[in-house]
């Protein structure tokens, strides 16, 4: 999910306010991020927004990775949404518990615009491990927003696609103010979380006008999300008290603002035998990366 | 390079003439076009041979998400998942955070249990199983989620799954530790569904199609 991607409340809000706006107007930068230097960059394709990895629908001798990134596009936009050709994304692997990664898939990007091409990179041992890395051997290259099919078995695909995760943020953001982007100033701002340790609410911030499930007035201590039949109550062995859950509307604050909300993806289908064989090892750990070549 | 590309909705004659226009790049994978998806171009790598350096990291949700507080997020986007405290406040955000909502009750610690089971904050896949899906956290359930070959499938609800782990019943229920009865229900589940829109479809990509 990333309730990083829970953008800030203020940019969403903004979002779907203006939704009629984005027909002609882009708006390259109106994301969440998790942090507030990610949420400032020019292009926010160094901001991940959820990680997958599943069997190929199509051949179960594979085995399908896909990091998505620059979150909320918003609808009609998607393919006005580039790479960042500074950034390298990776997918690292480890085929051991608690180790360094082993094996990296790397993506480049050369180019901006409709005309921007994409280079793999990997399978293959990393050059380095850690969080400073160089790219190895590239595998091929390809065109943004082109399903590409290489003769080693492996399909690629980088460019928009609607956003699968699926969440009530503006339910969440009742109760915890302190993930909303928009209740910080800078990346230094610690942000409500001075107020407390949790439940800090959402003391800056988003009217609550285009969500409904929104409740600005709700008590931070009482936390609740929506949708619970009337008469629910926390539970006696809360320990934050036993008090009604809300019954509002939930949403699919991801589906029901403004059409819907894209992200940028890279897609890879892989052999799972190139993940395997020469590893003592077929159980892997997965986690992906961006790295900047500026360091910032 | 452009005269390599052949579009999805470009197959057949075409997309035999294109792949042989290829001849002259003897190196690249020559792939028959029989899978509507397009040839690879000549590699075109990005020229710096610079290090790049990490300022983002992501692996399970809601793990940073949720635990950890929002200015320490930078801390941890910049670390190795597995590094450890002190320098990554992660695993020891997960056990404070959890200690609010769920204080340990004698020798049942949720946030101590939780902070085991989600550090170090990477997914992991069994790729020996081909029968089952991929379900979020379904090598740490034994494949209560759905599977054990764990990963994360698109349609996942991977908020609903964690809000049950966090605040509701879900780990008395797998028999990880015994029910604390302090389960708050009104944030062990969030009543979201994932919209047709947002579904994977049949063929590669998968993903679905942009709004």
């Amino acid at each position: 999910m990333n309730f990083r991607r829970i953008l800030g409340a203020g940019a969403i809000t903004v979002l779907a306010g203006a939704a009629v706006l984005y027909a002609v107007h882009p708006v390259k930068s109106s994301d969440h991020q998790d942090t507030y230097n990610l949420a400032h960059r020019a292009n926010t394709s160094a901001d991940i927004t959820d990680v997958y990895v599943f069997p190929s629908p199509a051949n179960s001798a594979n085995v399908v990775f896909e990091v998505n990134v620059s979150p909320l596009i918003p609808a009609g936009m998607g393919l006005q949404s580039f790479f960042d050709p500074t950034v390298m994304w990776q997918i690292k692997i480890a085929h051991g518990a608690n180790s360094p990664e082993d094996q990296v898939i790397q993506f480049g990007v050369n180019g901006t615009g409709t005309s921007q091409t994409v280079t793999l990179y990997g399978p293959a041992h990393p050059n380095e491990v850690g969080t400073a890395n160089t790219f190895v051997a590239p595998t091929a290259s390809f065109t943004y927003n082109t399903p590409t099919q290489l003769a080693s078995g492996i399909k690629v695909f980088a460019g928009p696609r609607a956003d699968p995760f699926f969440i009530d943020l503006f339910a969440l953001f009742s109760f915890l103010g302190d993930r909303n982007f928009a209740t910080h100033s800078s990346q230094t701002d610690p942000g409500p979380e001075t107020a407390g340790p949790l439940f800090n609410g959402d003391s800056v911030g988003p009217p609550g006008a285009f969500a409904p499930a929104f409740d600005k007035s709700a008590n931070p201590a009482q936390p609740t999300f929506n949708g619970f039949p009337a008469g629910t109550t926390a539970g006696a062995g809360s320990a934050l008290g036993n008090y009604a859950c809300s019954a509002n509307p939930s949403m699919n604050t991801l589906t029901d603002l403004g059409g819907g909300f894209n992200v940028l993806s890279f897609i890879i289908e892989v052999p799972r035998s190139m993940l395997t064989t020469g590893f003592t090892s077929s159980s892997i750990h997965v986690w992906a990366t961006a790295n900047s070549s500026t360091g910032a | 390079m452009n005269k390599y590309v052949i579009g999805l909705a470009t197959v057949g004659t075409l997309a035999i003439g294109l792949v042989g226009c290829n001849g002259s790049h003897s190196s690249l994978p020559q792939t028959p076009i029989n899978t509507g998806l397009a040839t690879p171009l000549p590699t075109n790598p990005p020229t710096s041979a610079l290090a790049y350096v990490q300022i983002e990291l992501l692996a399970r949700p809601a793990v940073k998400e949720v635990f950890e507080n929002f200015n320490d997020h930078k801390t941890t986007n910049a670390v190795e998942p597995y590094v450890g405290s002190p320098a990554d406040p992660l695993q020891a955000e997960i056990k404070s955070f959890e200690d609010t909502v769920r204080p340990p009750k004698g020798a049942l610690d949720y946030g101590a249990t939780l902070a085991t089971i989600l550090y170090p904050n990477e997914i992991a896949v069994d790729l020996s199983n081909v029968t089952d899906k991929a379900s979020y956290l379904g090598i740490e359930t034994a494949g209560a989620t759905g599977g054990k070959f764990g990963g994360r499938d698109l349609s996942d609800d991977v908020v609903g799954i964690s809000l049950g782990a966090l605040f509701g019943n879900t780990l008395s229920t797998l028999g990880v530790l015994a029910d604390d009865g302090e389960e708050n229900a009104c944030i062990a589940q969030e009543h979201v569904a994932q919209n047709p829109s947002q579904a994977k479809t049949a063929t590669f990509p998968y993903a679905n199609t942009p709004h």
